[in-house]
């Protein structure tokens, strides 16, 4: 179990998934909506502090270069206190991977598949997470390097074909939003982006063949995941209006309908959900391989491989009964959730 | 199967021809486009054994069709809050019968789960805040458990006509006392105790999270 080795170009590939996992979709709604048409400055101020968050994590991943972030605090806090911190921690993952599932759900449901049941669909994508969880890390790293090539395609793709209807007078005046709310806004940007990294402490640098130099790894994938981030709240903004880009509860998905060349390359906004799902699936993955693994060390397993299935099964009826309706989870985003995020993300920072 | 099941009444759905009756029966009538004479589906239909008792209006056709699950999807329309309406999309709807006997007289219990989104909205009603939700389910809660009464209110004063199976529901319960009271169910059917009790959970918003109504001033 121990000798799951991956190198720094895939653990990269698998940061980026994991910054813009569920973001692309939901945050430039969330952004627009507290301060209008700076939503992309918040964005580039949120990824220049979350790369701070990053490298201080890094920082911690330099005192012990072998260990995963559960036998870390074992080492640090003492056996018993090290073991329930860490129990909190695989908490939060394991409540994050069916909070994923439940994104999947009402996204499909809102938009692709009115009529199917949630509960069908959050089945079938768990289903594939315990898959890949039970194939280990190698077997996941080793598909996100042969994805991300597909996301950026369309990535590529969407961006140049929206470009035309870029207009600049929907992001005039610039810095309208006063200076604290656009700091405040930022925040809730960071936890979905960068503290919730904590979780990929559990892979690095334990996981890499080279160790701690996978570091500079580590910060360009978060860069060029909060790069994709900017360029889609700006385009958002730019292309729907801040007060639109606001209402709307996915607006990358309302961004790529908006699409049309020429009457005639039109409604592919169906590529722009595959590359959602594909990498929101990334990150519900890792979140769920954290949660296994995690719980593993914590009890002194010798495989992670036989929790996957009934974690896979809670999981799922967690996420249909975790959040009443869709409204209830966006006020649970801005207030518990964050406030959740930081207390394990930062606390363990101080100990 | 209802003809002859005790304690279940008939129904069927009408079928109305509109327009010129004499057209209709030539060849005449489909060279047309828009046709002079044309079959349209009506109200439901009453029976009482094998005869024609009358005939449901739109709304209690609602409420029958809730109260025997032969729902599948529907909208509703409802009013907000405050003032002005709003619409829920109603995505599952399932209801359950349950007969009993308090005290020697029967008695039925309906209970039913919705599931729905919001459709539309034609009011100022701030959608972000989650409690609105929970009033619109109220609200909708209140309007279908008022349809449904109605419904069984006038299935048992005018018509006398147990058409939603309470008779076959009690039967199931109660085989004994079911036994005694079934030679004059019709009486008895007509002043049944019924409790209705629905519950709606919406769950969606459509694509928006609120209405740009919200922010339209008077």
């Amino acid at each position: 179990m121990q000798n799951i080795k991956i190198n720094p170009y895939q653990f990269m590939v698998l940061v980026v998934l994991f910054s813009v996992g569920t973001s692309i979709l939901i945050v430039p709604s969330f952004l627009a909506s507290e301060t209008k048409q700076d939503a992309w400055i918040v964005a580039i101020l949120g990824t220049a502090i979350g790369l701070i968050v990053i490298w201080l994590f890094c920082l911690i991943a330099q005192w012990f270069p072998d260990l995963t972030f559960v036998q870390m605090m074992e080492k640090v806090l003492g056996r018993w206190l090290g073991k329930a911190a860490s129990l909190l921690f695989v908490f939060m993952s394991f409540v994050y991977t069916a909070i994923l599932l439940y994104y999947s759900g009402t996204f499909l449901n809102t938009h692709l598949m009115p009529n199917t049941p949630m509960v069908a669909l959050n089945i079938l994508l768990a289903i594939i997470i315990v898959m890949g969880v039970r194939l280990g890390l190698e077997t996941i790293a080793r598909s996100a390097e042969v994805l991300i090539l597909i996301c950026l395609i369309f990535f590529l793709f969407l961006v140049f074909f929206i470009s035309p209807q870029v207009n600049f007078d929907n992001l005039q005046p610039v810095f309208e939003a006063e200076p604290k709310k656009i700091v405040q806004t930022s925040l809730s940007f960071i936890e979905v982006t960068s503290v919730n990294a904590i979780v990929l402490l559990m892979i690095f640098p334990a996981f890499i063949n080279t160790g701690i130099k996978a570091k500079k790894f580590f910060l360009i994938g978060n860069l060029l995941g909060g790069i994709v981030i900017i360029i889609f709240t700006f385009l958002c903004v730019a292309v729907l209006g801040a007060y639109n880009t606001g209402i709307e509860l996915y607006p990358g998905y309302a961004l790529a309908k908006r699409i049309n060349v020429g009457e005639f390359i039109q409604r592919i906004e169906a590529l722009m959900g595959t590359l959602w799902i594909i990498a929101l699936y990334y990150k519900a993955t890792i979140y769920f391989y954290v949660t296994v693994l995690g719980f593993a060390q914590i009890f002194n397993l010798k495989d992670y491989r036989p929790l996957t299935i009934p974690f896979g099964i809670i999981a799922v009826v967690i996420s249909i009964v975790i959040f009443q309706d869709v409204i209830y989870q966006q006020r649970w985003n801005t207030t518990i959730g964050l406030i959740f995020s930081y207390t394990i993300g930062y606390s363990y920072l101080f100990y | 199967m209802e003809l002859i099941s005790e304690g279940k009444e008939a129904v069927l759905t009408g079928i109305q021809l509109a327009g010129n009756k004499q057209i209709g029966s030539t060849q005449q009538n489909i060279e047309s486009i828009s046709k002079p004479a044309q079959i349209k589906y009506d109200n439901l239909a009453i029976f009482k054994e094998d005869r024609l008792m009358g005939w449901l209006t739109e709304q209690d056709s609602r409420g029958y069709s809730g109260i025997t699950n032969s729902v599948k999807s529907t909208v509703t329309s409802i009013s907000c809050p405050n003032e002005g309406k709003s619409t829920i999309e109603v995505t599952n709807f399932h209801s359950k019968i349950e007969g009993n006997i308090v005290h020697g007289k029967p008695e039925v219990n309906i209970h039913t789960k919705a599931e729905g989104k919001v459709g539309e909205v034609r009011c100022k009603i701030d959608l972000k805040n989650p409690e609105a939700i929970q009033e619109l389910e109220k609200i909708y809660e209140k309007e279908a458990t008022r349809i449904i009464n109605e419904t069984i209110h006038v299935l048992q004063q005018e018509y006398q006509s147990d058409i939603f199976g309470f008779g076959e529901a009690i039967h199931r319960s109660n085989p004994q006392e079911w036994d005694q009271i079934k030679e004059n169910w019709d009486e008895e059917f007509s002043d049944l105790t019924v409790n209705v009790k629905v519950d709606m959970k919406i769950r969606l918003t459509g694509t928006v999270n609120s209405s740009f109504l919200e922010k339209i001033k008077n």
